[in-house]
Parts: C-alpha cells; sequence; structure tokens
C-alpha cells in the first residue's frame, strides 16, 4: 500500500543526493595553479616555480595596476619531480593545489636540452594536466620569466600568455604550441615537435641580433631576449624551440618562424617591409596572408626523396614612402616579384636550418603517408633519417590585392 | 503464466541495438583496435556491424518458420537440453557484460569526473540505477533510451565536430593500416564484442514481427556502425596512429584536446553527460537481458523478485577484479568468445531450421 510513496520519497532523496555538487570545492579553498616553470635543478633535481592565482585579491573594485601585481602568488621549490613538487607545495599552502587551470609550461633552456620524455608521460596520464596547456622553452631561467613577467594590459599573468599565444596569427612571429601538438609530433611516425620561444629582454634598447636581414627584409631576425627596446613587459615571445626527439637542438627567429607558419598553413596575416624595388633605401610596407594553403609535394620515388612547395600569397600595400607607382602595371609585378623573391629566400633559410637540424618541423614526412599502403612500410621508409637530404623545390608567387585606401602614390614636393 | 515482457515496435528495437553495442567506443576498444588494425580501424565497425546485422537477419528468418524466442525456438529445433545450454550462456554473457560495464564504469568515473569517490560507492549507485530503472520493465527502458539516443547521439556528433581544426586526413593513410589481413580477421572476432545485441533475439515476440526485428537491426546496428565508424576516422585524425594506442578513453580525450576559444574550453562535461547516460542505460539493458532470461528458463511468472539478487551480485562480481587493466583483459577474453553467441549459434540456428523446415515440407509431401 505504501511502497509507492515510499519508493517516490527514494527516489526523490536519491536525486538529490546523487545530482548535487557535495564533493565541490569553493573556490577559496582551492589554488589555481596558473603557470609552471620548471629548470633544472642539481643533483637531477627539479626547480619547480608556481605561479597560484589569488581570485580573493581580483574581487572588488580595485585598480588594476595593483590588482595585476597582487592577483597571484609565486612559489618556488625544488623536487626531483612534478608530482612530489605539488606534494611539498601542499606542505606550504593551506589550499588544494589544482592544476586543471593551468595555461602555460614554462620551461628552461638548459632542461630542455637534456630532453622532456620524463616529464610528457605524467603531462598525457594525470587527468589534471590538459593537452592546451602551452609549452614555452625559455632563453634563461623559467622561474626568473615567472617573476619578471610584468603584463601591463591584463590582470592576470594567465590571461597574458592566453591572450598572445591565442593571437599569435596577428605576425606569426611565433607559434601556438601545445603539449597535445608537441606530444602527437613526439610520438607520431613524423613531424619534429617544436615550442615557444620566451626570453627576458634586458630593456638596454641594445640590437642583440646575430641574424642578418634575409632578402630584401628590412629587419634582422630576432630571438626572444634580442628584440631592441627600452620599455614595456621585459618577457617577450619571438622565434621557435626546435626540438629532436624530445631534446632541444636548436631555435628558428621570428622571420624563419613566419616562415614555417607558411609552410604550416597557418600564416594569417603579417607586416612586412621591404626595400623599395627601384629606391633601395625607401621601404615599402606589405600586408601579405596566404591565398590558399602551400601546395607540397614529397616524390620518394628516387633515394633521395625530392619535396616541390608551392606558396601562394596576397598582400595589400601598405605603405610606399618613395613615391613610386606600385598601385599600378610593371610596378606592381615588380613589387610582387620582391615579396615573392624575400620569402622564398626567408623559407630557404628556415629550411636549411632545419635540415642541417635534423628535424622536420615542418612535418613533410606527413605528407608522404599517402603513397604508402601499410604502416610497416611508413615505418620502414624511416622519413626522419631521409628528411636532411631531401631536395627542396619551391616556388612562391604573389599576388597584390589590395592598395588600402589610397589608389596612387603622388611623390613629395621637392624643394 | 510466464513472464511477459511486453509489446515493443522498431523504435524501440533501434533504441535497444544502439545501446547495446554504443559502448565499445565510449571505452577503451577503439585503441585497442587501432593498435590491432592501424590507420583503417575505421572500417572494422562497418565489417562487425555487417555480420551482426547478417546473424539478426539469419535469426529473424528462424523465428519466422519457428515462431517463439531463442530458448523457445531453440527448444523447438535442438531440444529442451540444448534450450537450456544455449539459455544459461546467454545468460553468462549478459551477466558478464553488465559486471563489466559496471566496474568499467564506475572505474572511469573516478578517472575523469569524481576522483575522490570511492570505487564501492559508485559502482553501488551505478547498480541501484539500474536495479530501479530495470524495475519497470523493458518497454520503458527500451523507449527512454530511444527518446534519450537524439540527446546521446547529438552530443557526440558536437564533441567530434569541435575538434574539427585538429583533423589532420593524412593520419587515415597508409589506408591498409597494419594489412587488410589483420583487418578481415580482427574485425570478425570482434563482433563478438556486440553478442549484447543478441537482446532483440531474446525479446523477439516483443517485437511482433520479423520485419520489426529485421528493421531494429538495419537502423539500430547500421547506424551504430556509422556513428562508430566516425567516432573512429576523427579519433584516428586528431590523435594518429601511435598517440590513439595509448588512449583510454578515445571519446573523452578527443573532448579535452577541443579548444574553441577562451571562454568554450572544458568542454569535456559534455562528454559525462553522455558518459552516465549511455553508462545506466547499458548496464540496465544487459541487467534486465540476463534477468529475463533467467526467468524464461526458471517458467517465473515474474523478474522482480530477482532484480535485487541480481543486481546484488552483479555489484559484487564487479569488485572482484584487482583493477582495471585486468578487467579488460578478462573482457576483451570473453567477448571473443562472444562470437560464439553474436554469430556462431545464429548460423547454427538457420542450418537446423533450413533443414527441419525441409523435412516437414517432405513428409507433408509423404502424407
Amino acid at each position: 500500500m505504501y511502497l509507492r510513496p515510499i519508493t517516490l520519497l527514494l527516489f526523490t532523496v536519491w536525486a538529490l543526493i546523487t545530482t548535487g555538487c557535495n564533493g565541490a570545492k569553493e573556490t577559496d579553498e582551492v589554488a589555481y595553479i596558473l603557470s609552471v616553470g620548471i629548470d633544472a635543478a642539481p643533483n637531477n633535481q627539479l626547480s619547480i616555480t608556481y605561479r597560484i592565482a589569488d581570485p580573493h585579491s581580483l574581487a572588488g573594485g580595485k585598480d588594476s595596476q595593483s590588482q595585476s601585481q597582487k592577483s597571484s602568488i609565486l612559489i618556488n621549490l625544488t623536487a626531483p619531480s612534478l608530482t612530489e613538487g605539488r606534494n611539498i607545495l601542499k606542505s606550504i599552502i593551506s589550499r588544494e593545489p589544482r592544476i586543471s587551470h593551468l595555461k602555460i609550461f614554462v620551461i628552461s633552456e638548459e632542461l630542455a636540452r637534456k630532453g622532456l620524455g620524463d616529464l610528457f608521460g605524467l603531462f598525457m596520464r594525470h587527468r589534471e594536466y590538459r593537452g592546451t596547456v602551452f609549452l614555452a622553452i625559455v632563453r634563461g631561467s623559467a622561474k626568473e620569466v615567472l617573476e619578471k613577467n610584468r603584463p601591463d594590459l591584463d590582470v592576470l599573468t594567465s590571461r597574458w600568455v592566453e591572450s598572445m599565444l591565442q593571437s599569435y596569427f596577428e605576425s606569426s612571429y611565433f607559434l601556438r604550441a601545445d603539449i597535445y601538438q608537441f606530444y602527437k609530433r613526439l610520438k607520431n611516425e613524423s613531424g619534429a615537435p617544436y615550442a615557444v620561444l620566451l626570453g627576458l629582454n634586458p630593456l638596454d634598447g641594445e640590437d642583440r641580433a646575430n641574424n642578418e636581414a634575409v632578402g630584401n627584409d628590412r629587419s634582422e631576425g630576432y630571438l626572444a631576449k634580442q628584440i631592441p627596446r627600452q620599455s614595456g613587459n621585459p618577457l617577450e615571445m619571438c622565434g621557435t624551440a626546435v626540438f629532436k626527439g624530445d631534446k632541444l637542438v636548436g631555435f628558428l627567429n621570428n622571420k624563419e618562424t613566419r616562415a614555417l607558419s607558411i609552410l604550416l598553413g597557418d600564416l594569417e596575416r603579417g607586416f612586412m617591409s621591404l626595400e623599395d624595388p627601384l629606391v633601395p633605401s625607401k621601404q615599402v610596407d606589405i600586408n601579405i596572408h596566404l591565398g590558399r594553403k602551400p601546395n607540397i609535394n614529397v616524390d620518394i620515388s628516387s633515394t633521395i626523396p625530392a619535396i616541390t612547395i608551392s606558396v601562394y600569397l596576397e598582400g595589400d600595400i601598405l605603405g610606399v614612402s618613395s613615391g613610386t607607382n606600385y598601385e599600378a602595371g610593371d610596378y606592381k609585378v615588380l613589387l610582387e616579384q620582391q615579396i615573392s623573391n624575400t620569402i622564398f629566400e626567408q623559407i630557404t633559410s628556415m629550411l636549411k636550418r632545419t635540415q642541417d637540424l635534423g628535424t622536420d618541423v615542418v612535418n613533410f614526412g606527413y605528407y608522404i603517408r599517402p603513397k604508402f599502403n601499410t604502416v610497416q612500410e611508413l615505418e620502414n621508409y624511416h622519413w626522419d633519417s631521409k628528411y636532411p637530404e631531401a631536395v627542396i623545390h619551391l616556388d612562391v608567387q604573389t599576388k597584390l590585392r589590395r592598395d588600402g585606401l589610397m589608389r596612387k602614390t603622388t611623390p613629395i614636393r621637392k624643394e | 503464466m510466464k513472464y511477459q515482457p511486453g509489446r515493443m515496435g522498431t523504435a524501440e528495437g533501434i533504441g535497444l541495438a544502439v545501446i547495446m553495442t554504443i559502448n565499445s567506443v565510449l571505452m577503451s576498444s577503439p585503441s585497442f583496435i587501432l593498435e590491432k588494425m592501424g590507420s583503417l580501424a575505421w572500417a572494422v565497425p562497418f565489417i562487425s556491424g555487417t555480420i551482426i546485422i547478417s546473424s539478426l537477419f539469419l535469426l529473424a528468418h528462424v523465428f519466422n518458420r519457428f515462431p517463439g524466442d531463442l530458448v523457445s525456438t531453440t527448444e523447438q529445433l535442438f531440444g529442451k537440453v540444448a534450450a537450456r545450454v544455449i539459455g544459461v550462456y546467454y545468460i553468462f554473457a549478459f551477466f558478464f557484460q553488465a559486471f563489466s560495464l559496471t566496474r568499467e564504469y564506475s572505474e572511469n568515473t573516478l578517472l575523469i569526473a569524481l576522483p575522490y569517490i570511492d570505487l564501492d560507492t559508485a559502482i553501488l549507485w551505478y547498480g541501484l540505477g539500474a536495479a530501479v530503472i530495470v524495475y519497470t520493465g523493458i518497454e520503458t527502458i527500451a523507449r527512454v533510451i530511444y527518446l534519450a539516443l537524439p540527446f546521446i547521439v547529438s552530443l557526440i556528433l558536437i564533441l567530434l565536430f569541435t575538434s574539427y581544426s585538429l583533423w589532420e586526413v593524412n593520419y587515415l593513410f597508409p589506408w591498409q593500416g597494419y594489412g587488410l589481413n589483420q583487418v578481415a580477421e580482427n574485425s570478425v572476432g570482434l563482433s563478438g564484442m556486440n553478442v549484447g545485441i543478441i537482446i532483440l533475439a531474446v525479446l523477439a515476440p516483443s517485437f511482433q514481427t520479423a520485419r520489426t526485428l529485421k528493421a531494429a537491426a538495419v537502423f539500430g546496428v547500421g547506424g551504430a556502425s556509422i556513428l562508430h565508424s566516425f567516432i573512429f576516422v576523427v579519433f584516428i585524425m586528431v590523435f594518429g596512429l601511435k598517440v590513439g594506442t595509448e588512449k583510454i578513453l578515445p571519446l573523452y580525450e578527443i573532448a579535452r584536446v577541443a579548444y574553441l576559444n577562451r571562454y568554450v574550453q572544458h568542454i569535456e562535461s559534455l562528454f559525462i553527460v553522455i558518459w552516465v547516460i549511455v553508462g545506466i542505460l547499458s548496464i540496465t539493458a544487459c541487467l534486465f537481458a540476463g534477468i529475463f532470461l533467467l526467468s524464461r528458463l526458471a517458467n517465473f511468472s515474474t523478474i522482480r523478485p530477482l532484480i535485487p539478487a541480481a543486481t546484488f551480485i552483479i555489484v559484487e562480481f564487479s569488485l572482484l577484479p584487482p583493477d582495471l587493466t585486468a578487467l579488460i583483459k578478462l573482457a576483451s577474453k570473453i567477448y571473443l568468445s562472444g562470437f560464439l553467441g553474436a554469430v556462431i549459434f545464429p548460423i547454427i540456428l538457420f542450418i537446423a531450421a533450413i533443414i527441419k523446415d525441409r523435412r516437414k515440407k517432405a513428409c507433408t509431401y509423404d502424407q
């Protein structure tokens, strides 16, 4: 008689206790780790630096400058591994450390050169580490980077990291790199892993570029730490760290990184300042973007593979200081040729560097997959050993599509 | 009077067919299949789905000639003892599936959503949830599944499409994977993983006509196979072969790497919703099928008194394997024997039905 009401009651109680947040934690019970810096320490130890959010300081109407400085705290410790580091961290902070909102791993160059394979076991297996966490290599100390990063426009350093890497396509002088793509390239049959390159700029205005300008580009190639400037956030993202297996083997500067992004089919837009083809002392400013994805074909029929790359770029004229009428006729063709030659040389320089390093960072090996019938055949081909000898044929075509808001350029009146 | 499961149509059949086969993609089987077959793993659902549909068609033909359910038809063809043996085999198959699913879903709930909950508690909740739904009967279960199906399928498709920017088509090559022979051999064996689909034959009289059964097989198993295959394709394109074989929960991992923008990320919570719905409903369907067969063999007039006891046994058995890896190893061996129930028995029944039919006709002519 009472069976139905009792069942209904039980059901209701069951629904209430199983759908609630009885295991939930309030934000003031949890320490959200936003960035982790890892340096090599003596005796095979790791020096781990945690940037932990302090949500309490973000509440209220404080000014953004003071919020920026106090919105997070920094803790550095030494431990043999990240897991042990987290245990030790719990001996320092009262809250439960949580990594699920981690935005970036910053790893020192020294540690990266030894190899990152040991770290990745944990990143991939533990549920709190996500594939979307960004990965950066720092020229110097990761601890120092986390300490000295002072974003001016963002309240949280995590927001700075996310904004920077989500808008990489504005210049393509660095690329978005996360642990998912790094691991995929590390384990699958082809493609060398890469990461974003970070560095702390001394802010003394000195030009430390050790790469000359390639082609007709007016600016040199910079790595992080080398940009000549005297103010702003000392931390800068510029260039790419290139790996062979899990070990860091070299860097690509900002121009080579942009060349890489062209071949990856990622270049959305980027400004170029080129020598004026007719008046080399003057410059022409262009905004370039990919007209279509690059066409890449890898011929493996002979012993030495032949890679044929066809790049088609489109551009908009932004500025012509010489007054030459590049908007029309043969002048336009001349300028298009100038852009193509510069990009050609930048891509060639990047490819030469990666071939010298023996790292197929463009992942040309990806294009040979349809040429094999079985996985065994693909694995037996050993693409990585073939790549450094590969012959590369590159063709770059550029078409200037728009001239901005000006129909033509009139020369400046002579005195 | 025997227990009558109720009357169902094509929609309910489709629901049951999908829920009995969908688990394989939510669990770790895609990475095992990928390891064995390489980049052609996406073809496996098509091959095993075709085998399962053919097997259900054979059974539909048998039920046309010798009306009844799996047990009574076997009795007509082979006698009482054989019917009991086959009945016991399928009871074992359904109960094993119920127990392994309970443990796997509970373990994975700990892994992805509630890491601090006790395993015993998780298993108990899954068991209790399933038991309460079994109490309402198969008609309700099947209709709930059918109603939930559009949501389940839509959520899975949304999850897959959110990873669109990570798709790399060339990972589907080399097109033969580890070789066509590997694919052919393993696909046939792996159709045993879908032994649960025999629930349609166990409940055959509820589907009224063989046509309903066939429609449920074609649309249910066919639709599930297309979905499975698409999940494999996306999984391979997102992770590639080597990384793909490492993953325990492929669909969950796809959801974890999806990053739409700063505000839309961590979308695996969608997956957890699918996870719990599908988990509870699958365990329920398996539990019901096992209990129903048990009552059918014992000629009980109701199944309800068996529900608490069977659930208790399932929950207890779920706690036996020492860890998830041991369970997956055990399950992969048992599932291979599922080939017997999913394919071999239906073929034997079909052959026996044809022979008996011919003899019947011969006897009629003699008279």
